[in-house]
């Protein structure tokens, strides 16, 4: 081993475990200063969702599907009832979909490294809210009840929870929020298009289309490619796929989504075992 | 980080109850950190500490971009480069005339530091220049670029680059002396 890789690997072992004392000070003041003031911002989860720059697309996307579609905005002369697409996902009170998020960095023409992450939403009108974010090898996973009035993180790699209160005006809205039609996809159907005919995605049947730059909020891409696909049978979204780059690195985003019958109750549910420990004091 | 990025968005959205979390992911990493560069526990704790006091006030009114674990490290690199600038204008005479031979061997609160293991190498580091400690610990520890260490430090990449080289160097250096003694 090079003296360089032995030196830093030495330094890296270094390790002090911060000390109970410390550990009362950081969360008493953290907790001090909630107490001080109650008027602070507590931005529920769907805002934080709707607003994130990674997730907006995905969140916007998966509630102004049927909405959108159902504008017309392209004149599509296969299968597809488009315009009936809004009634029937309004009709529809608990869906999923995933954003994968897969970045490929080129190093030199030999090697590639592929990073990302993926957020998986479940939503639920029944069921509440529940949201699993998946990276460097780590979920950590976040649930709000219908009645939004905590959020309950729970760490399984690390055996950990924690509960927090949400404030009471913010209750209630989650439905609607959801259902709010967003403009992203008025936006990705406003871009050239090209339609993809019928095409087979995981034995279902699917008709889409392709847009030129598509909007991608908060990330900017270059030479980016959209493509919505619907499920023929039941004229539901099954899939939006963007692909672009951004300095020399090639990005891929994809959003699946399932509706309603394929998505189990019990998912909304924390587990929380006994053995995990609450995450702050 | 995934999780980092939503803390991130959420500490920006002015909700502080994230730093409950921000807190117990990196304390360890953040006191150990601080105590390399000041060789004194307490100093190190009241630094982290400072740093989440600070980090508390900002809530909603700066955004945050980046690395989390960069930024919270680079926050106690800065203010550990402060607190030493003061101890050695207090102490300036007196370190001044202790030769580097008589730091070689780990003193007591050094090796209660990092414990009997350690204590060679935290005696070592301590016979670093200052800034090329603070680079070996942000590069190794931070796991910092080069630049945004350079940026850190206000020099030069190639500065940078040149003071681990030099703090590598030296370190191997009094730690093989020392295995031959």
């Amino acid at each position: 081993m090079k003296p360089m890789n032995r030196i830093d690997k030495h330094v890296r072992q270094l390790h002090l475990r911060a000390s109970d004392d410390l550990d009362r000070r950081v969360h008493g003041d953290i907790d001090k200063s909630l107490t001080d003031k109650p008027t602070i911002t507590h931005p529920m989860m769907r805002r934080t969702i709707m607003t994130s720059s990674i997730t907006k697309l995905a969140a916007a996307a998966a509630v102004t599907l049927a909405a959108l579609l159902g504008l017309n905005l392209i004149d599509h002369p296969g299968g597809v009832a488009w315009a009936q697409i809004p009634s029937r996902i309004e009709a529809i009170d608990t869906f999923m979909f995933r954003l994968t998020i897969g970045v490929r960095r080129q190093a030199g023409a030999e090697t590639a490294s592929e990073q990302g992450g993926q957020w998986t939403f479940y939503l639920s009108e029944r069921y509440g809210f529940r949201m699993d974010i998946t990276g460097g090898g780590t979920t950590v996973s976040w649930y709000v009840p219908p009645e939004e009035d905590t959020l309950t993180m729970v760490i399984p790699a690390e055996k950990k929870w924690s509960r927090t209160p949400l404030p009471p005006e913010q209750r209630g809205k989650m439905p609607e929020e959801y259902k709010d039609p967003a403009d992203y996809l008025k936006r990705f159907l406003a871009r050239p298009q090209k339609e993809l005919g019928r095409s087979v995605i995981d034995g279902v049947a699917v008709e889409g289309i392709e847009v030129t730059d598509p909007p991608t909020d908060g990330q900017k891409l270059e030479n980016a490619v959209g493509r919505l696909w619907v499920d023929t049978a039941t004229e539901l979204p099954i899939r939006i796929e963007i692909e672009g780059a951004a300095n020399d690195v090639a990005i891929r985003w994809l959003m699946e989504f399932k509706w309603s019958e394929a998505v189990d109750p019990a998912l909304f549910q924390p587990n929380i075992p006994s053995d995990y420990t609450p995450l702050t004091p | 980080m995934v999780e980092d990025k939503f803390l991130i968005l959420r500490f920006n959205r002015g909700d502080r109850r994230v730093l409950h979390r921000v807190y117990d992911k990196y304390k360890d990493d953040l006191v150990t950190l601080a105590a390399a560069l000041l060789m004194d526990r307490t100093s190190a704790e009241d630094v982290v500490h400072d740093v989440f006091l600070s980090f508390l006030g900002a809530a909603g009114r700066f955004r945050l971009t980046g690395s989390l674990k960069g930024y919270l490290a680079t926050c106690v690199t800065n203010r550990a480069r402060n607190l030493n600038k003061a101890g050695r204008r207090r102490h300036s005479v007196a370190l001044e005339d202790v030769p580097d031979a008589v730091c070689a061997e780990a003193s007591p609160e050094q090796v209660a530091i990092f414990g009997e293991e350690f204590g060679r190498l935290s005696a070592a580091l301590k016979q670093l220049p200052y800034e090329q400690r603070e680079v070996l610990l942000l590069r190794s520890q931070g796991r910092m670029r080069f630049a945004a260490i350079a940026e850190t430090q206000g020099v030069s990449i190639n500065t940078v680059q040149g003071r681990y080289r030099y703090a590598v160097e030296k370190l191997r250096s009094l730690l093989e002396n020392e295995a031959e003694e």
